[in-house]
């Protein structure tokens, strides 16, 4: 599972570097998420603009990393790909998360989080 | 494995729909390894049916959900089964035959899958039941029978219709 993250003040940037988040890779994603926001205690930014392909499997495993990251830490979606929007719109997610454009539209809404 | 889908009059849901695009069978192991290989096929093969991005995208959420679903409950124990699709466009759309030969379905029908509810507390939230759910919200005249051993669903999804066929 290629993931990449990266500090900025107090939020983590993960970058997801997988063209898909299926079902043969969603617990492999859910596993390195974990790993990856470990140590800190801030809100994660999960830059998803690489991803093309999303199935419920994978979708799964976002609610369960934000689920896992608990209430103190929120968990931003940014850069989701239209096939990747859509999937989130249609089960209605898209009103669960936070969903930016990109990485930095959601690093400058910070300030605003809930 | 392709074969000329233009002269027979067996439509796939019973549906009078004109032809289009050649018709295509393809096959794949019961596993996710399988499942991504058939999905590449079926996205190349949308593309040359000349669907647009947003369309190949609908159409490859729909069929990765039911293909899933056939890995994840029909037939866990079973190595060397496979998984057959079948594809055809026509003006009413995309016609999508899968067949396997897994457990049937509990209650001999497909679930209705599970709607989310966003005001939920975040510890509720589902993980899954997602699959179901995004299959009914994306296709039409969808058919379930079990039979002779073989699992047999069949859809319509929406895309690349004629512009008089809506």
């Amino acid at each position: 599972m290629n993931l990449e993250s990266e500090e900025r003040g107090g939020t983590l940037i993960v970058t997801v570097g997988e063209e898909r988040i299926d079902a043969k890779v969603a617990v492999q994603f859910k596993d390195a998420m974990r790993d990856r926001t470990a140590d800190g205690m801030g809100r994660v930014v999960l830059d998803m603009s690489h991803v093309d392909f999303l199935d419920s499997s994978g979708l799964g495993a976002v609610v369960a990393v934000m689920k896992h990251l608990g209430s103190e830490r929120p968990l931003d979606l940014a850069g989701l790909t239209p096939t990747v929007q859509k999937v989130f719109r249609l089960t209605r997610m898209d009103r669960v998360f936070r969903i930016f454009e990109d990485a930095d539209t959601a690093m400058q809404a910070s300030v605003h989080a809930a | 494995m392709q074969r000329d889908g233009s002269g027979t009059g067996a439509a796939l849901t019973g549906q009078c729909a004109e032809e289009r695009g050649a018709t295509v069978g393809l096959s794949c192991a019961v596993d996710f390894d399988g499942v991504r290989k058939m999905l590449g096929a079926i996205v190349a093969q949308l593309d040359a049916y000349g669907l647009t991005r947003e369309e190949i995208g609908s159409a490859e959420v729909v069929i990765a959900e039911a293909l899933n679903n056939v890995v994840e409950h029909a037939c866990p124990e079973t190595p060397g089964e496979e998984i057959a699709l079948t594809l055809r466009q026509t003006g009413r759309g995309l016609l999508v035959e899968i067949r396997d030969t897994g457990r049937p379905m509990p209650g001999g029908a497909p679930p209705l899958g599970d709607v989310v509810d966003p005001e939920a507390p975040r510890e509720e939230m589902p993980e899954g039941g997602f699959g179901w759910f995004l299959i009914r919200a994306l296709v039409h005249d969808l058919t379930y029978e079990h039979a002779d051993g073989v699992n047999r669903l069949t859809f319509r999804i929406a895309v690349g219709l004629d512009p008089i066929a809506i």
